[in-house]
């Protein structure tokens, strides 16, 4: 029988910062531990809870971030017995970037300018915001909109972006 | 305000050599004057003297197919299983040979970035660099211990627990009460590692600065004349006590009163890798100076039955599920 095995490999899960990350050493970033039970991946977003770890997903008033390290990369956790991890670290959504990532609902429609908000089904996806994108929090907008990288992954590029929630109805 | 001339200038040559293009100037750069309020103690880490660091270089790592991380992978001692008499004739059973194995894992130890207009810089009457310099060092030393002690407090689970993973694997509790600080405590302590099913021997002990001055308080019918009068006149230093080595650390944070851990001797502990170590990097641009440091690590504390803990207070009931009437 020939090998049905496929290993996981780095660039399962992608963050590509395309522009705007001038000078690398000054970029706006945040670190944190992430909350207890989260299993997000590279690429996720991120918003601050009320203890100051890092969930997957957004909220209505809530920064957005996009995950630079997993969960469960190997410098921000560990095997047992190693003094190693216990934060990741995030993009935050103000700093002036065009991205891409992997991690959003695929059966949106992601035309240029289409405003992007948490997706209510995966947490740490982003998917297309409603005509009325008030009322949930808008945390970017699509510039290229879904490409295909160079290991055949779909990414969405976008440009992140925070408007919290205006309505409150 | 008055200014030192002669710091002043040892100020302006720091700066100078700091901030030159030069690398043999900035090697140059002099250390500036001490004379400045200190507000608080500082030391230099314990976890470097319970495991001393070992270089590791890019050739020494293990690659992975799932991930680009730095990985080294390491064999553990294999367990055998018992020898077994038998009658003439009878031929030996087969067992495969194996050996567990583990991942010491890596990641970057990282102080802040600090900033400054060098004309503020001028002013101080001390040299800010050096004395920064060392803060940062101190500061990633005291990173490194408060992760080796979280990693050493999972490893001996909570006082008292006779249902933890470690009675379960080593088959002796991590974490007991002994009782007051007195002579036969500190006895009861000592038989912490050596009553797991691995027999090891205390190595190194740890313990805070306010904790020792129980020890220093034990009397010559506890230690002896000549141990308790010289502890009395001199205090405690870094010292041999019942056979192992006792560090004294200020952190209470980490270590606190009436606690004491022991560790075995580094071989039977677990690693310590300095992929990168400690670099400090510094950049002058027109009038802006920048300096932050950073290291590359992995450590682990592999064997839990090469850590316990102990707890002065309370009273002794032993450091084994059955002693506790719970085997």
């Amino acid at each position: 029988m020939a090998g049905n095995l496929t290993p996981s490999q780095n660039f399962d899960h992608v963050l590509n910062v395309v522009s705007g990350s001038h000078g690398r050493m000054h970029d706006l970033q945040y670190y944190a531990a992430p909350a207890s039970g989260e299993s997000f991946v590279k690429g996720s977003l991120l918003y601050l809870d009320a203890s100051g770890n890092l969930v997957a997903g957004g909220a209505a008033h809530a920064m957005p971030m996009w995950a630079i390290t997993g969960v469960d990369d190997l410098d921000a956790n560990s095997d047992v017995g190693n003094i190693s991890g216990g934060v990741v670290s995030a993009f935050v959504a103000t700093g002036g970037y065009e991205i891409f990532t992997t991690e959003y609902k695929a059966t949106d429609t992601y035309n240029p300018n289409q405003l992007l908000t948490a997706d209510t089904s995966t947490a740490g996806y982003v998917m297309a915001s409603a005509a009325a994108y008030s009322n949930a929090v808008v945390v970017g907008c699509v510039s290229k909109g879904v490409q295909t990288d160079v290991y055949n992954q779909s990414v969405l590029y976008f440009w992140p972006m925070f408007i919290p929630v205006t309505q409150t109805t | 305000m008055f200014v030192d001339p002669k710091v002043k200038a040892i100020n302006e040559a720091v700066l100078n050599g700091l901030t030159s293009s030069d690398p043999y100037l900035q090697k140059e750069a002099q250390n500036g004057v001490n004379d400045y309020l200190r507000l608080r103690a500082r030391e230099d880490g314990f976890t470097r003297r319970i495991q001393p660091p070992v270089n590791v270089t890019p050739a020494d790592l293990d690659r992975q197919v799932d991930t680009v991380k730095p990985v080294i992978v390491k064999d553990m001692e294999p367990n055998s299983p018992a020898a077994y008499s038998v009658p003439f004739g009878t031929v030996p059973m087969d067992r495969t040979m194996d050996a567990p194995r583990y991942r010491v894992m890596f990641d970057r130890i990282l102080t802040h970035r600090f900033t400054a207009d060098v004309a503020n810089l001028l002013t101080y009457d001390l040299d800010i660099r050096q004395i920064f310099n060392d803060l940062m060092l101190k500061d990633m030393l005291a990173e490194e211990d408060r992760k080796y002690i979280a990693v050493a407090d999972a490893a001996v689970g909570t006082l008292n627990d006779t249902a933890s993973t470690r009675v379960t694997d080593v088959g002796a509790l991590g974490y007991v009460q002994v009782g007051a600080l007195t002579r036969t405590s500190l006895t009861d302590a000592m038989k912490g590692l050596p009553s797991t099913n691995r027999h090891l021997s205390p190595s190194r002990a740890l313990i805070n600065n306010i904790t020792i001055w129980d020890v220093v308080a034990l009397d010559r019918t506890d230690v002896g004349g000549d141990l308790s009068e010289e502890l009395f006149i001199n205090g405690f230093a870094e010292r041999q006590i019942m056979g192992l080595t006792w560090m004294v650390t200020i952190k209470t944070d980490l270590v606190p009163l009436n606690v004491m851990y022991q560790f075995a001797a580094p071989k039977f502990l677990g690693d310590f890798f300095t992929l990168e170590d400690v670099t400090v990097s510094t950049k002058h641009e027109n009038y802006m100076f920048e300096m932050f440091a950073y290291e590359m690590i992995g450590a682990t504390l592999k064997n839990s039955a090469a850590v316990c803990k102990t707890l002065f207070s309370g009273s002794y009931q032993g450091w084994t599920a059955a002693e506790f009437g719970s085997a």
